[in-house]
């Protein structure tokens, strides 16, 4: 039986590499301005989430579904992690119809969609850290390359950015490799040694995750790409790509800590969780542009999340698999939050409305955005009953049995972050006009968004239980 | 039997019907005066079926619970005191509530005026039928609001209802009060004080484990000697009666009676003369021999720090007596005159409470407490009827100022008899009810060895007769300085204000002439049923040297007036344009010693300079919360933001730091 989900798995992964080598071909046969492009990666995207279905139905009955030879293992976070990237491709989907064939590059986009989701099907349930490298460089590649499609001046300024920096972090994944194998003299992630070079090890993979995720102080690149380049790109690249790296952060940081130098991973996250926090929030306080508030916002959760891996290295570390499992399902939780409303908010940004002041008095043009709008940033906030509260909520009390100053500081942050979210819903709500008008697509990607949030918010602890 | 709980519920169930008349509309103001005065003569005719009762030796006491677990109930206790005060006060209550319907007809807001007064009333009966401190308590503050209503009753501060001549100023202070002004005034004033009882009343639940006031005097050995050992009897003592002495207006809390005068003049002769300024005699009356008997059970120390209190009380109501007669010497306003003499006639009251704790022999102390509710009594009545006749006085000429008024003799034949009875019992001269009660007082001084105390009530009693009889002549007998500026109403009052004051004045007198025959011994057995009487007084003068030379000193005085206003015609209003050293005097007592103006000065200025210092560190909060933690995120949100200038190079840069730091930390928690 796992042995069919395995086989299944591995068949529908490579339909989808298939349909991502298949779909530039439109361009030679002048199809790339045609709805074909986008139903191919509509079907990409479904495929994507009927992989996540089946190992979810597969893992009704074990704890664990091992794939790709024993490369790859899924348990329900990881599925849960697959499931969320699905559904915020779809949402990118929703939100992009109809702009991206007017690039250049049309289809490019479509075909990269699929590659990232071959990529990704790999990257939730790594285990094997050369294999992680190959993924790393193709997702990575896609990447670069996805900023860079609508070509204008600031995306491709900042896919440079992007590659330049991004080079840096893939040399100390590389690192990382090479100690890993030279330490354990084997390719697995799933066993830790200790030592000096262990810990080498250990900083050179924070050097490079925290370069992908926008962890301070090795995010530089963060704003300039999320907060200046096409946001259709941009979604992509946080809405559903970051998932990716969050869950892998998340897997490495708990075999790291259940084996070897919890204090130290955990000590460290919850140093640099503070600091990420700290300037996300304030850095975001002062600018009157809505997609580098929504960039710097993006920071802040890096920090949020940071919080919830340090509570999985913390019960990692203490043997407590049942935080473990408590923490690792607030993080999805939390993820879930922050991809369904960052996506179609940065697909939107696309538009070029990215100014706080193009967004003035929203709600009396378009009541249906403005209010989605709010209900994301909302949730993004953490207000109750949304998605985001209950993200936050499980986080910050997997994180008060290891340390309650961390939890404050957590909590003061979300007050702060207050501040721009607020700002943001009242210009909508002013009485001033500003140029901003969605049409149907825009609106329905913020409106599904919006309803997920809510309902999911209502749901939440159903999904919690899943995972957990 | 009638439950007593009624004699201070009625009055509250007129004053809530009136509420409630009001809410639904109704304005006409015959119901007010029929609901009123009705209520409170139930309550009057309640009180006068019960005292024989009282008379006969059983004591009232009903209660039902309100707070058991506190020990608080709604207790009525009526004893000697309690019957003889509900009987005062409902009966004085019932008069000037009919001199009201009159007075205060037509007035844009006598609804209201009639809802406090009855209030008012229910408050003073619930004050001194209490059982417990809280109840008694509630009742003190029910008097004090209504007081603060009344006093400002007239809140649109038209100049005529003014207290002070309008821009006279002392030090710089304004030594004219508005209505408002003064409401505000009485309130704080009186509140000073019952923060003190307030913590009396706390200290006394931690001490004594109750706020019933009989278990209060059964333990009275028990919590005193406690007290007394920590070397805090004396220093609690008077910090619990704090709220008395504001109450009665004694010095230095006498200045709120003083601009209570704003008020319509009923109310001047109701709460700020006849009853509520007694509240504060009734708590020494009631306390003074459970403090006394305590004392002297315990002896030693308890009894030295007792004695120190009676002595404190005996000086400020000394003092009292003497300044406030001073300044009536001079006042050119007859409600402010009747005003200054309450608070000297209150001050006779302390006097006599304080002096007779300080008396070793328990029948002779109980006799001077006797002779402090005596004087109560007497002066309820002729000061209440004083100041009705000020009321038609003042309505006649439209004026405050005697000097607007004169040869009212001419007019109002009765209201003149009545006058001289009035003032007669307050000058204290025989065979006038003021007499006798005025000389038990000055007799416990002279017994308890207060030489110096007794010399300044003698004294004070002679310039009693002076200011009395000065401004009985002055408006009365004498045509007036200024012609009033309205064509004035010279003629007699009209029925329902002319009688009230009649009835009390020949009431005055006819007190005084049962006295000796009876009514003295009367009242004497009533009084000894009160709590803490351990045995029965007989209150009697003896005439002996000292009190006819006291009745020739006083009788000088009185004389002194008529000598010099009619036989030598003194123009003392060009004596002062003329003298340096009378207008120095002059202005010394007609700006009230000058303690309004320090008062001003030190403890409100103070207050005020305290407020401006708190007003700076508000501001600094202020401006860190809204300006100095705004500016700092703004400038650290800066900061951050501008590392982010779109530079590669400069980013390499900052993550090889990024790199340094990391490694930095990873070396810190490794070692």
């Amino acid at each position: 039986m796992v042995q069919d989900v395995a086989e299944e798995v591995t068949i529908l992964t490579y339909i989808i590499l298939v349909l991502g080598i298949l779909i530039p071909l439109t361009k030679p046969l002048k199809l790339e301005k045609s709805r074909i492009p986008y139903a191919f990666g509509w079907l990409s995207t479904l495929l994507f989430a009927f992989i996540s279905y089946i190992i979810f139905n597969a893992l009704r009955n074990t704890d664990a579904v091992t794939l790709f030879n024993g490369l790859v293992t899924y348990n329900s976070f990881s599925a849960f992690m697959l499931l969320l990237s699905a559904l915020s491709s779809a949402l990118v989907l929703m939100a992009i119809k109809g702009r991206a064939e007017e690039w250049p590059t049309a289809p490019a986009v479509y075909g990269l969609l699929p590659l990232i989701q071959f990529g990704l099907v790999f990257a939730m349930g790594i285990n094997d850290a050369l294999l992680l490298l190959a993924i790393w460089l193709l997702v990575s590649v896609a990447s670069y390359v996805v900023i860079a499609l609508p070509k204008n001046t600031e995306s491709v300024k900042g896919a440079i950015k992007y590659a330049f920096m991004g080079s840096l972090a893939t040399l100390f994944l590389t690192v990382w490799v090479a100690l890993n194998i030279v330490i354990t003299g084997s390719f697995t992630i799933l066993a830790y040694p200790t030592g000096l070079a262990a810990l080498l090890a250990f900083g050179a993979f924070i050097l490079s995750v925290g370069f992908k995720m926008g962890i301070v102080p090795f995010h530089w690149w963060l704003p300039d790409v999320y907060g200046k380049a096409n946001g259709y790109g941009v979604s992509i690249v946080a809405g559903i790509v970051k998932i990716g790296f969050i869950a892998v952060t998340a897997r490495v940081i708990y075999f790291i800590s259940s084996t070897g130098f919890s204090t130290i991973v955990t000590v460290t996250l919850a140093s640099l969780a503070v600091v990420t926090m700290f300037w996300g929030n304030l850095a975001a306080l002062t600018t009157r542009n809505l997609q580098r508030i929504l960039a710097y916002s993006s920071i802040a959760h890096i920090g949020y999340i940071l919080v919830g891996l340090t509570a999985i290295s913390y019960a990692a570390g203490t043997q407590n698999i049942q935080l473990a499992m408590y923490s690792f399902a607030a993080v999805a939780i939390h993820v879930a939050a922050y991809a369904i409303s960052k996506a179609p908010l940065f697909a939107v940004m696309g538009e070029g409305y990215t100014e706080l002041n193009d967004i003035k008095g929203l709600f009396h043009r378009d009541p249906v955005s403005s209010v989605s709008m709010a209900i994301l940033l909302l949730s993004l906030l953490g207000l109750p009953p949304l998605l985001g509260f209950w993200g936050k909520l499980y986080m910050f009390t997997a994180i008060a049995s290891y340390s309650l100053p961390l939890l404050v500081i957590a909590l003061l942050n979300s007050g702060i972050s207050a501040v721009y979210y607020g700002i943001a819903i009242r210009d909508m709500l002013s009485t001033e006009q500003g140029s901003a008008a969605y049409d149907a697509p825009r609106k329905a990607s913020l409106a599904t968004a919006a309803t997920i949030i809510i309902v999911a918010g209502l749901l939440a602890s159903t999904f919690f239980h899943i995972i957990y | 039997m009638i439950d007593p709980i009624w004699i201070w519920l009625t009055p509250y169930l007129g004053a809530s019907a009136l509420a409630i008349l009001w809410i639904f509309g109704v304005r006409d103001e015959r119901v007010y005066d029929w609901i009123s005065v009705g209520s409170i003569l139930v309550s009057a005719i309640i009180a006068t079926i019960l005292t024989p009762i009282v008379y006969n030796g059983h004591l009232i006491y009903t209660k039902y619970a309100w707070l058991p677990s506190l020990g608080i109930n709604f207790g009525t206790y009526m004893d000697g005191l309690g019957a003889f005060m509900a009987l005062i006060v409902s009966w004085l209550s019932f008069l000037i509530a009919v001199y009201s319907t009159e007075y205060m007809k037509r007035d844009w807001g006598v609804q209201r005026y009639f809802f406090f007064f009855t209030f008012f009333v229910g408050s003073m009966l619930l004050l001194v039928l209490a059982d417990n401190l809280v109840l008694m308590f509630v009742g003190w503050e029910g008097t004090g609001l209504a007081s603060y209503a009344l006093i400002g009753h007239w809140y649109t501060d038209e100049e005529e209802t003014w207290v002070g001549d309008p821009g006279r100023k002392a030090f710089g202070t304004p030594m004219y009060f508005e209505p408002s002004h003064s409401g505000v005034r009485a309130i704080l004033f009186t509140r000073a004080g019952d923060i003190g009882m307030i913590i009396g009343m706390a200290l006394f639940y931690m001490v004594a484990g109750t706020f019933s006031i009989p278990e209060i005097s059964q333990n009275a050995t028990g919590w005193m000697g406690f007290l007394a050992s920590k070397g805090v009897l004396s220093a609690a003592l008077l910090v619990f009666s704090l709220g008395a002495l504001a109450k009665s207006a004694q010095f230095p809390f006498h200045e709120w009676l003083v601009t209570a005068m704003t008020g319509p003049t009923p109310v001047s002769a109701l709460i700020h003369a006849a009853t509520m300024v007694k509240a504060g005699v009734y708590f020494m009356l009631r306390f003074s021999p459970i403090f006394y008997n305590g004392a002297v059970a315990l002896g030693g120390v308890a009894l030295t720090a007792t004695e120190q209190y009676f002595n404190i009380i005996a000086l400020l109501g000394g003092i009292t007596a003497f300044i406030m007669a001073t300044m009536a010497l001079v006042s050119r306003e007859l409600k402010l005159i009747w005003a200054f003499s309450t608070a000297s006639q209150l001050g006779y009251m302390f006097l006599g409470v304080g002096a007779a704790g300080l008396l070793s022999q328990k029948e002779m102390a109980y006799e001077g407490i006797a002779a402090s509710a005596a004087h109560l009594m007497s002066h309820a009545v002729f000061k209440a009827a004083l100041f009705l006749i000020a009321g038609w006085a003042i309505h006649a000429v439209h004026s405050r100022f005697i000097d607007n008024m004169g040869n009212f003799s001419k007019y109002m034949k009765i209201t003149t008899v009545s006058i001289w009875f009035a003032g007669l019992s307050l000058a204290g001269l025989p065979p006038f009810s003021g007499f006798w009660s005025k000389e038990g007082v000055i007799h416990a001084a002279e017994a308890a060895h207060l030489e110096n105390l007794w010399l300044l009530a003698v004294f004070t009693a002679g310039l009693t007769g002076f200011y009395t009889v000065r401004a009985i002549i002055r408006a009365f007998h004498m045509p007036p300085y200024e012609p009033p500026h309205h064509e004035a109403e010279l003629h007699e009052a009209p029925p329902r204000i002319l009688w009230p004051y009649t009835i009390l004045a020949f009431t005055a007198l006819a007190i005084g002439l049962a006295w000796p025959f009876g009514f003295g011994a009367d009242f004497s057995n009533l009084i000894s049923k009160t709590l803490g009487f351990e045995k029965p007084v007989q209150l009697a003068v003896s005439f002996n040297l000292t009190t006819y030379s006291i009745i020739i000193w006083v009788l000088a005085m009185v004389l002194l007036v008529p000598a010099l206003y009619l036989v030598l015609k003194v123009d003392f209003v060009s004596m002062l344009k003329t003298s340096k050293t009378a207008r120095i005097f002059h202005d010394f007592l007609y700006d009230r010693w000058y303690i309004n103006a320090l008062i001003y000065i030190f403890i409100v200025g103070g207050f005020l300079g305290i407020i401006d210092i708190l007003g700076y560190v508000d501001g600094f909060i202020d401006a860190f919360y809204h300006i100095g933690i705004p500016i700092a995120f703004i400038l650290i949100s800066k900061g951050f933001r501008a590392t982010h200038r779109g530079r590669p190079d400069l980013y390499l840069a900052y993550y090889a730091y990024g790199i340094g730091l990391l490694l930095l930390l990873l070396y810190m928690i490794w070692g």
